[in-house]
């Protein structure tokens, strides 16, 4: 077993925070990390919240060019058509003449203006592939076309974050997922809930309480693992207990958004209205990682209304809610989008897209250098497309990784974080400001 | 600040509590040879060698070798295997077919869909596509998507009656998504697939029936080190059923290329994964080809070199096994034109796809011409290098006998390989009856995989898995559902997770390892630390919950597993009677209040940490 020098440094302040020493004996570091809970402390971080959209969204509908006359050549407008007019109750919401919002997306607008919301059209990766199983497990890992790197690019990215911003941190890397994500694998502190609601001992925490007479659900097991110091099931143990006891106190059953935030129940909606409470509640939280399904549209994508349409409402309307509920914290905090491959430019027969290549990501936060449409839009006239059927990709998705990566985490090894590639900050888009 | 300015007055205090074994990581010997007391020699180097030649006897021994041979101890078994002998018990388990396991495979004589022959399998998987699903929903009379499309089509006729605009050009009117037609080779797939008798989500069950066998044969088999070793040699050879055709033809991997080859040699069972058509999918090899020319002076097809990559990397030599990118490139040469015969899902060479020139691999020269001859030289090579011998001794220490297993063990056993040409009975052997095997080091060094978990705790209770019948409508989805958890796209463990009563293989996904649908073509890590995450317990103790109070769907307990019994008979049959002072102090403080209250018991047992390890 490897002990990385991250947790050692950890549970070794643990353990003598447990025997009372630290106060005379510890570095300042080291007792900083144990006081770690005081609200104004070292708890309040920046944090990173990236949304996974798995399928493929067809990034056309993210941001429709309705300036490029090629779109709607590719896309018909009404019955069975999936492109959104350019004009008209059910058309763009135009953002600068060129782009414009899905109407599905409209609540994010007064956000874009605000300057706290950008888009970056034309991402994707240099890898060709159309599946998703590889495209996905390219971008997780942040090595398109090379199978032989098996840790997650979040992961890489938390390691190689300053080691004092971690320090400390009751909860610093949470996927709101039931397993930890490809992007995440190798961070061993990394938290996989898929509902902090459900995240205790005893499903729903009641049916099968096992706490004895004390009341905690936990308490039996608790006991059970704190026999044995400095093993690795110890020292796992202890973290569980300790995020599970975190956790409960927080009663995420009782959560209240502020200002009159707005989360649907969809599973995304709860995801982001549990990361907003983890960040409010300064643990220390600098990666959060949700994803949600349902891109996929190859039959019966819809315009303006339809599957896309609600598939869209709902990421708009969670997003919207998460940045209400944050208020000013939203200063701390960026939400980056992402997915595997955009869709095929020009919708085929079953009023769908097929597996495509560019796409579109979106940036939310105080941070966001906002009120924009960044990227080079290769347009869609036919030899403009890649392979002559989608959206080229003018910007690599890695670009976007690495400037979040830089400015909102603090990482400056970018050789560790994306192997193979030559990444330095000239090849940041400006998607945060500097 | 930077860790070599810390204060070094204390950094000695750090180690020791961060070094130091705990207790019950030793057996507790009551009757058996008195053990080293582990916290007092952990720092001293000597000793920590001497771990390895520290024999175990008694109940810890036996114990031991069903936790490693074995998923788990059976109620009584470990006093059976006493009885037996160690070495006994091992010579049989290492000759499985001299093992009647009749029942077992009865139990699962119900599972036709993975008996099927591969062109049926292939079949699944095609005729089970959306392509044919939407064409099916359009010719029954009462779908609803089909009564939807009809209404949008009368709204249109009537648009264009009152001059409105007609479709644009490009636009898919749901008139033609009504006369949905197939072209030619879906039809003929489609009554090929009805001819068969074959019925729409097919696939998905026939993925349910080969992961729930596996864990039917995992609980219930009496061949257990046969079923440990088609865990391992699955894993080593990882195909993520969840890529493509994957999805069924994982079923002709498991049953024709691993299964029936791991008590061959290694090269017998390196050649079948190199033919085995899920591997060529999986790892992209169909698809290689040497360049072709085109019209218009453009190339088409080429090579891909994620198999050769992979073969070398993670099947034979190692990632430091001496190998270059040259080699990669030439390998992948080699395997040119070894494909799959998308008609029948079986392997097949394609003579006019294979690059013919001479290629140059590992230092030597492959003849041009060789056809598919290449491919089995190069597997010749890897199969006999020294790297291969090394790297898969180290991986099967590493199973079997610690995630830093000794390297004299290692290079033994690497000896034996090179000596038996990998003769992978001789190498068993060698392993499991080593002095290291059976050692103080090695005992409860390793912690349980999630399945290896799950499934040692079902053994544990004596429960069993229940096999759901095709023919009954709630067992179909059932079958369904366990299928879709490996198969299909994406995470569903999300859900299944707040769902109480899940099957086994469903709170398997959720702990983390749903059986064949490891993504990364590594296979899950053998290093069983990377298995212990902050937040991972939750999962196992909510499981040990759920087991014990008999909400997991398809684990069939008798009404005995209820029942309040004394701590020593509970901790001798779960355990072995090998539970720590303190654990036994905590789980009978735990339960004094609740005497009669026997599931209680059995789940603080089987979420102990002395239960977390083999």
């Amino acid at each position: 077993m490897k002990t990385t020098r991250r947790i050692f440094l950890k549970s070794g302040a643990m353990a003598l925070a447990s025997v009372g020493i630290i106060p005379a004996l510890g570095p300042e570091f080291l007792r900083r990390a144990v006081w770690a809970d005081d609200a104004k402390g070292p708890g309040r971080r920046k944090t990173l919240v990236c949304i996974f959209l798995r399928g493929a969204v067809d990034g056309l509908s993210v941001v429709v060019p309705h300036g490029d006359p090629n779109y709607y050549k590719l896309r018909s407008v009404g019955a069975g058509g999936i492109a959104i007019a350019r004009t008209g109750q059910d058309g763009v919401v135009d953002l600068d003449g060129q782009f414009g919002l899905h109407p599905a997306l409209s609540m994010l607008k007064p956000i874009y203006d605000a300057g706290h919301m950008g888009a970056i059209h034309a991402v994707g990766s240099p890898n060709p592939t159309r599946s998703h199983f590889d495209a996905q497990d390219y971008m997780e890992s942040a090595a398109p076309g090379n199978k032989g790197i098996h840790t997650g690019w979040l992961a890489r990215a938390m390691a190689a974050c300053p080691e004092d911003a971690r320090n400390g941190a009751k909860i610093s890397t949470v996927s709101l997922t039931a397993q930890v994500p490809r992007s995440l694998d190798g961070d061993r502190e990394a938290l996989a809930i898929p509902n902090l609601q459900t995240f205790g001992i005893g499903r729903d925490g009641k049916a099968m309480s096992i706490g004895g007479g004390t009341g905690d659900t936990s308490g039996g097991f608790e006991a059970l693992y704190a026999g044995a110091v400095g093993d690795v099931l110890h020292g796992a143990g202890a973290e569980t207990f300790d995020a599970v006891k975190t956790l409960n106190g927080l009663d995420p059953a009782r959560y209240r958004p502020a200002r009159g935030a707005n989360y649907s129940r969809s599973p995304l909606g709860q995801s982001l209205q549990q990361i907003a409470q983890l960040v409010k509640a300064n643990l220390g939280l600098e990666v959060a990682f949700a994803e949600a399904g349902g891109w996929d549209t190859h039959v019966g994508q819809g315009g303006a209304q339809g599957n896309l349409a609600r598939r869209l409402a709902d990421l708009g309307q969670a997003l919207a809610a998460f940045y209400t509920d944050l208020g000013d914290r939203m200063g701390d905090v960026t939400v980056l989008t992402m997915s595997e491959f955009g869709r095929t430019a020009r919708q085929n027969g079953d009023g769908g897209t097929d597996h495509g290549h560019g796409t579109c990501f979106l940036t939310l936060g105080g941070q966001v250098a906002g009120g924009k449409v960044l990227g080079d839009w290769p347009g869609l006239a036919p030899n403009q497309l890649n392979d002559g059927r989608d959206l080229a990709v003018t910007t690599d998705f890695r670009r976007i990784f690495g400037e979040v990566a830089n400015k909102q985490l603090g990482v400056t090894d970018f050789k560790t974080v994306f192997p193979e590639y030559a990444l330095s900050p000239r090849d940041f888009r400006g998607v945060l400001k500097s | 600040m930077p860790l070599s300015r810390v204060n070094s007055g204390f950094l000695p205090l750090l180690a020791l509590l961060a070094a130091s074994p705990p207790l019950w990581a030793a057996p507790v010997a009551s009757s058996a040879k008195p053990m080293m007391a582990p916290a007092a020699k952990a720092m001293d180097a000597p000793a920590d060698d001497a771990k390895w030649h520290q024999p175990l006897t008694g109940a810890p021994a036996a114990l031991h070798v069903l936790n490693r041979l074995a998923f788990g101890p059976l109620p009584g078994q470990i006093e059976d295997v006493q009885q037996i002998g160690i070495r006994q018990w091992i010579e049989t388990q290492l000759q499985p077919k001299l093992i009647d396991d009749s029942a077992v495979e009865t139990k699962l004589a119900g599972f036709t869909l993975i008996k099927a022959k591969p062109e049926n399998l292939m079949l699944m998987y095609q005729g089970d596509n959306n392509a044919i699903r939407r064409y099916l929903e359009m010719q029954d009379p009462n779908s609803k998507q089909r009564a939807r499309l009809e209404a949008v089509a009368a709204q249109n006729t009537q648009n264009g009656a009152n001059g409105a605009m007609p479709a644009p050009d490009g636009t898919a009117p749901p008139k033609s998504r009504l006369d949905r037609a197939l072209n030619e080779r879906q039809q003929e797939m489609l009554k090929n697939f009805q001819d068969a008798g074959m019925t729409q989500g097919v696939s998905i069950r026939a993925a349910g029936e080969l992961v729930q066998a596996k864990l039917v044969r995992a609980v219930e088999s009496k061949r257990q080190l046969q079923e440990v070793l088609a865990d391992f040699w699955n894993n080593h050879f990882n195909i993520d059923m969840r890529k493509k055709a994957g999805r069924t033809l994982k079923v002709i991997d498991d049953r024709d290329a691993i299964r029936p080859h791991m008590f061959g040699s290694f090269r017998e069972l390196l050649g079948a994964s190199a033919h085995s058509p899920a591997m060529m999918i999986y790892l992209d090899n169909a698809s290689s080809t040497v360049a072709m020319k085109a019209r218009g002076g453009k190339t088409r097809g080429g090579l891909n070199e994620n198999y050769a990559r992979e073969l070398m990397e993670l099947h034979t030599l190692g990632v430091d096994g001496g190998y270059t990118q040259t080699d990669v490139t030439e390998v992948a040469r080699c395997f040119t034109g070894w494909s799959i015969e998308p008609q029948n899902g079986t392997f097949v060479f394609r003579p006019r796809v294979h690059d013919n020139d001479e290629k140059h691999v590992l230092g030597r020269t492959i003849a041009a011409n060789g056809g598919q001859r290449d491919g089995e030289q190069v597997l010749d090579m890897l199969a006999s290098s020294p790297s291969t011998a090394k790297f898969l001794s180290l991986k099967l220490c590493q199973r079997f006998v610690a995630d830093e297993p000794p390297a004299q063990l290692v290079d033994r056993i690497a000896q034996t390989w090179t000596r038996t040409n990998g003769d992978l009975p001789s190498v068993y052997r060698a392993l499991f009856l080593s002095p290291e095997f059976l050692s103080a080091g090695a005992y409860r060094a390793k912690i349980k995989s999630p399945f290896e978990y799950t499934v040692s705790a079902v053994r544990a209770l004596g429960g069993q898995v229940s096999v759901p019948d095709e023919k009954s409508p709630v067992d179909k989805l059932r079958l369904t559902r366990i299928g879709s958890v490996s198969a299909n796209q994406g995470a569903k463990g999300g859900k299944a997770n707040q769902k109480a009563r899940a099957p086994l293989a469903i709170e398997i996904a959720t702990l983390g390892q749903p059986v064949f649908a490891c993504l990364p073509p590594t296979g899950w890590s053998e290093d069983s630390s990377s298995w212990v995450s902050a937040g991972a317990i939750v999962g196992r103790l909510n499981f040990a919950l759920s087991l014990t109070s008999g909400t997991v769907a398809d684990v069939r307990l008798s009404t005995d597993t209820f029942r309040a019994a004394p701590l020593d008979q509970l901790s001798k049959q779960l355990v072995g009677g090998q539970l720590s002072d303190a654990t036994r102090a905590t789980v009978a403080r735990e339960t004094a209040a609740v005497p009669t209250d026997g599931a209680k018991m059995r789940a603080l047992i089987l979420g102990s940490p002395e239960f977390q390890r083999r």
